[in-house]
């Protein structure tokens, strides 16, 4: 295997936003609902939900996942779009 | 700067490197067999077994391990944890995350070669690809022919067999957190919830895709560990290596002609150790973050060091301290703090949990009046105890007060409350004055009828007004 290829920066890119977003969201979540029981979240919010415990703890899940796939997601193009000095070095001073 | 330019930069960035664009190539890792292959293996089996196995554990009449999130309740065999308990989960990933410290100190990746379910699972989807396609040689021709019935029929197959073991796995993961007898049940049914059935396709979407597709690319692209474990390494770490010294120039020959003869070193430059490694590098450029420290190498070049009667061990388990000829040190002061932690926290852990008491009393001082004066001169303290039974039966607890002489109790007499139940129950105190004490502490001692050890003690102020004789 004398060829080391690598991923492309759009695979990269999509690895490195869900990633570790999902590890952040599950840790979130984890968190979110060790205080909070989702038995009693339809009461305290005053919403009428009756879907059961199980769809409140996966919309959680995926409540957070999306929330810090946004923040990856910034990160991620936040530094793809960033200027590229060895690429373009800046003009010499003077 | 606009993405437009970006992209164009991108662009012309990846046609310098050359690299940017270009598929990651499918590895097919030869078979290997020996020492740490068979190491391996038996990992992979122990620890598959322990995850398939363990969910169908029963434990009197129920699941022995369910994490019950609608219940809110954790059973692990004997015990059960509640959200209350939160400090031993967090003190179990403590204890986790420094054992993988510990490990990656004193023998470098073993984790990620032997125990990371990704490599445990890849090796288990390597295992019916080697099955259905054939040995390294015949997956590369394969994979490079024309499409034919035959490649249609052995494909098929091979993602059939790793389709049903992922939705094997998918059923397990969420068999952990609802009944597995009941989710089976009702999945061959097809009358299972929406959630759990897309938990399950979830799973075995991300198994299938993970063991079956991406495999090293996870570790190179994905894996955190990866990516810091070497800031745990020190000289005296374990790591495989090439021993450059002994190997070099390498070369092919005949069998038994002698290197030195040649001027070679004892690397024949089979590249059977590139064919055997699951992420595709050659271990003779030296320590790679790619590597992960499977040890097929190890194997493959020992085989070729036995046919060519050469000592074993070109490729290693080494350190970089025996490699420069100096003296490895196993107990060295990162080892011992890191084994120190280690004992300390485990210890506190068992014996947190050894000394649990299945019962929680939170005592809520009135928050409207902190006294009230009788008619009959004494003072009164309003309380709110929430009780939580935290055991897996009904129990009848009795409260007790001390460190106020003379006080009259008034609150529910012995009174139940039920498994898992937390009941509100108010408490009023009733005492004349202690002299001279605006404040006087005294403990609520709340105990089980039926167990002694089923005892909780909390403090709680009891107030009188300033200057009271």
């Amino acid at each position: 295997m004398g060829e080391q290829a690598h991923w492309d920066w759009r695979r990269r890119s999509v690895a490195e936003v869900i990633w570790p977003s999902f590890v952040a969201a599950g840790v979130g979540a984890l968190l979110f609902f060790a205080l909070i029981d989702p038995n009693q979240l339809g009461p305290a919010l005053e919403i009428d939900f009756d879907g059961g415990a199980v769809a409140i703890y996966s919309l959680g899940f995926f409540f957070f996942w999306v929330l810090c796939a946004a923040s990856s997601l910034l990160t991620a193009w936040l530094i793809r779009t960033e200027r590229r000095r060895d690429e373009f070095p800046d003009p010499p001073e003077g | 700067m606009s993405d437009r330019y970006v992209r164009q930069i991108d662009r012309a960035a990846g046609r310098a490197h050359g690299s940017m664009y270009r598929k990651e190539p499918k590895i097919h890792p030869r078979e290997v067999r020996g020492r740490f292959s068979r190491l391996r293996k038996l990992a992979v089996v122990a620890l598959l077994g322990l995850y398939y196995g363990m969910v169908w554990l029963r434990w009197d009449d129920r699941q022995a391990v369910l994490f019950d999130l609608p219940a809110r309740k954790f059973h692990v065999f004997g015990l059960t944890f509640w959200p209350q308990d939160f400090i031993y989960l967090t003190l179990l990933l403590i204890l986790a995350g420094l054992a993988l410290f510990f490990f990656t100190g004193l023998a470098g990746r073993i984790w990620c070669g032997f125990a990371c379910p990704q490599t445990v699972w890849t090796e288990a989807f390597l295992a019916m690809e080697r099955w259905v396609e054939g040995d390294r040689a015949r997956r590369i021709k394969l994979d490079r022919a024309a499409w034919s019935a035959g490649k249609v029929a052995r494909k098929s197959l091979k993602h059939a067999l790793w389709i049903a073991f992922s939705l094997l796995t998918g059923l397990t993961f969420v068999g952990y957190f609802t009944p597995i007898t009941e989710l089976a049940a009702k999945l061959t049914a097809f009358a299972a919830g929406p959630w759990e059935t897309f938990w399950v396709g979830f799973y075995s979407l991300a198994t299938y895709g993970n063991a079956g597709f991406l495999r090293e690319q996870v570790c190179k692209y994905m894996c955190p560990y990866a990516r810091f474990q070497s800031a745990m390494f020190d000289h005296d770490t374990l790591v495989i290596s090439y021993d450059g010294a002994r190997g070099e120039p390498r070369g092919g020959r005949r069998r038994a002609s002698d290197p030195s003869h040649k001027g070679l070193g004892d690397c024949i430059d089979c590249t059977l150790c590139v064919q055997v490694c699951p992420t595709g590098i050659d271990i003779r450029d030296g320590l790679q973050y790619e590597c992960i420290a499977c040890a097929a190498c190890i194997d493959v070049c020992d085989s070729v060091m036995d046919k060519m009667d050469y000592p074993r061990g070109l490729i290693r388990y080494t350190t970089e301290n025996a490699l420069a000829g100096r003296r490895t040190r196993v107990v060295r002061p990162r080892i011992i703090v890191y084994a120190a932690l280690l004992a300390v926290i485990g210890t506190g852990l068992a014996y947190g949990i050894a000394t649990r008491v299945p019962l929680r009393m939170d005592v809520l001082h009135d928050r409207n009046a902190l006294y009230r004066v009788l008619a009959d001169g004494r003072i009164e303290n309003v309380y709110a105890l929430k009780v939580t039974n935290m055991s897996d039966q009904s129990r009848v607890f009795h409260l007790e007060v001390d460190g106020l002489p003379g006080v009259e109790v008034n609150t529910l007499a012995d009174f139940s409350v039920a498994a898992g139940e937390t009941l509100r129950v108010p408490l009023r105190l009733r005492a004349s004055a202690p002299a001279g004490k605006p404040v006087t502490s005294l403990d609520l001692r709340l105990r089980a009828g039926d167990d002694a050890a089923v005892a909780v003690t909390r403090e709680a102020r009891f107030f009188v007004p300033m200057g009271t004789p």
